[in-house]
């Protein structure tokens, strides 16, 4: 706990830890550049879970993020949770 | 017309007396006068003898009248004084009968004095219970008031035979639809005993001088009012969403399959936020049937699509490429309600996303697409009012997120994006 805490106090100010939570409550933790494309996190999470980007919906306060996002365009914040969500067929007139 | 003379002279000497409207018109001539109006409305065949009959009157009483004006002169008042006698008599009389009703009536007034304490306190009980009772009423009605929007909406419906929603085919075979048609009989029968209650309340207030009465119509009033009360919640209550007891146990294929247990964890929590199943439900495509996605292939057998139209969901864009190297399986459960081809599956989508996020069975016939309907209709009006009041039109003018505090534990994995 403590030893985090020191990490942090050390990690430039322009890293911010987000978590990802699933549809099935898992939760990964990344750590990422402000400025960074949220490209970058997506695809590390997909790798990770052994899943196409294309079908997972990364949601941010109920709105879906774009890969050519940014946690500073967004102004998230530390700790902050992207929802990571299957597809799902449905809604529309068929 | 048919009149003489003399007539028309007496009529223009009556009419020179009559200028002076100070004085009062006799009695005769008052009777004649409503007689007269009184036969203005007969047919227009008959106005010429009504005209002479009145000219006739009016010189009758020109007559008696200068015959009462030299009377009077001779006699100094008799004519005032007799008009006057009879006028008084005709106000004495109700007078009288009011005496004697007061004289009647002053027993009672003892006793209404002595009751006023006691009428006091049964009108602040009243108003405190019906407060009460109205707060109940308020807060049963605030609570459901997504069902009981549905059976006002229903109710006017059925009144004036209008649907409020266009019924699918595959809608029309509910029977809940029709089973609901004797919460009606109740909605009325409740107006009626409010009227009732009011009814008592005003004879009770009225009444206030006989105290066994007051106390009568108090308990029957009560009685009423609890009738009421009993009544509007059971309607409330038959508009209460089923439990998950109250779900049929047939459909255990769609209650054994879990979309999210991606990696096995049954037991954790399902995440899935309204925005979410906004935003699932806003995902194109779709033809029939709701599919559920999962990452490992199934142990559990697949069903097999036994209607014609069914999706293809293999040709669908989202799923082309996935078959091979993903092993993404659609599960396609049979025995759920779905709507009809060509219409809109986005309240089932939602219905069922909604089930499965709460962990409730997936009813199969007993699903009343009306109350769903009108309960994300009411969500979504709620949600504008919210909007609304708070003063922000746009999702992005939100309120500012509470701040969170991330305290990551010690096997916390951090991973960093940017290695």
């Amino acid at each position: 706990m403590s030893g985090v805490t020191q990490e942090d106090d050390k990690k430039p100010a322009d890293h911010i830890n987000l978590k990802v939570k699933s549809q099935d409550g898992n939760e990964v933790f990344f750590r990422i550049k402000r400025s960074t494309q949220l490209k970058k996190l997506m695809n590390a999470y997909c790798d990770r879970q052994s899943i196409d980007l294309n079908a997972i919906a990364f949601l941010f306060d109920g709105r879906r993020l774009r890969p050519d996002q940014t946690p500073d365009e967004l102004e998230m914040d530390e700790g902050d949770e992207i929802d990571a969500m299957l597809h799902q067929t449905g809604g529309s007139l068929a | 017309m048919f009149g003489s003379t003399d007539d028309d002279a007496n009529i223009a000497q009556a009419v020179d007396e009559f200028d002076d409207f100070s004085t009062p018109p006799s009695a005769d001539l008052l009777k004649k006068m409503r007689l007269d109006a009184g036969q203005s409305s007969h047919p227009s065949a008959k106005k010429q003898k009504t005209v002479e009959e009145s000219e006739k009157v009016s010189s009758r009483v020109a007559k008696s009248k200068k015959q009462s004006d030299k009377l009077s002169k001779d006699k100094n008042l008799a004519g005032p004084s007799i008009d006057r006698v009879s006028l008084d008599k005709n106000k004495d009389v109700p007078n009288v009968k009011m005496r004697d009703a007061n004289k009647a009536s002053a027993a009672s007034e003892e006793k209404i004095s002595l009751s006023k304490s006691d009428l006091d306190e049964i009108k602040s009980y009243f108003s405190t219970y019906i407060d009460m009772k109205f707060n109940d009423l308020q807060n049963l009605m605030a609570n459901q008031y997504a069902g009981l929007l549905g059976v006002v909406k229903e109710g006017f419906a059925s009144f004036g035979k209008v649907a409020q929603y266009p019924v699918h085919e595959s809608e029309k075979g509910y029977p809940d639809i029709e089973e609901d048609l004797p919460q009606y009989v109740n909605e009325h029968t409740t107006d009626a005993k409010s009227y009732n209650i009011v009814n008592a309340v005003g004879q009770s207030s009225r009444l206030g001088g006989n105290k066994g009465a007051s106390k009568e119509s108090l308990k029957k009033s009560e009685e009423t009012l609890h009738n009421t009360y009993e009544d509007l919640s059971k309607v409330i209550i038959l508009y209460i969403p089923p439990s998950r007891a109250a779900y049929p146990t047939g459909i255990t294929a769609a209650a054994n399959i879990d979309p999210f247990d991606r990696q096995g964890n049954i037991d954790n929590q399902c995440y899935i936020s309204d925005n979410d199943i906004a935003a699932i439900s806003q995902v194109p495509v779709c033809k029939t049937n709701l599919t559920y996605v999962r990452k490992n292939p199934s142990r559990r057998n697949r069903h097999p699509s036994k209607k014609k139209d069914r999706t293809d969901w293999s040709l669908l864009d989202a799923y082309k490429e996935k078959t091979d190297q993903h092993t993404f399986t659609v599960h396609i459960v049979d025995g759920i309600v779905q709507q009809l081809s060509g219409s809109d599956c986005g309240l089932f989508v939602a219905a069922y996303t909604e089930f499965l996020s709460s962990r409730h069975q997936i009813p199969s016939s007993k699903f009343d697409p009306k109350k769903y309907h009108t309960r994300y209709a009411s969500f979504l009006w709620d949600y504008g009012m919210n909007k609304a009041c708070t003063e922000y039109v746009n999702d992005n003018q939100d309120p500012p997120r509470p701040k969170r505090t991330f305290i990551p534990s010690e096997d916390t994995e951090m991973i960093d994006v940017e290695l």
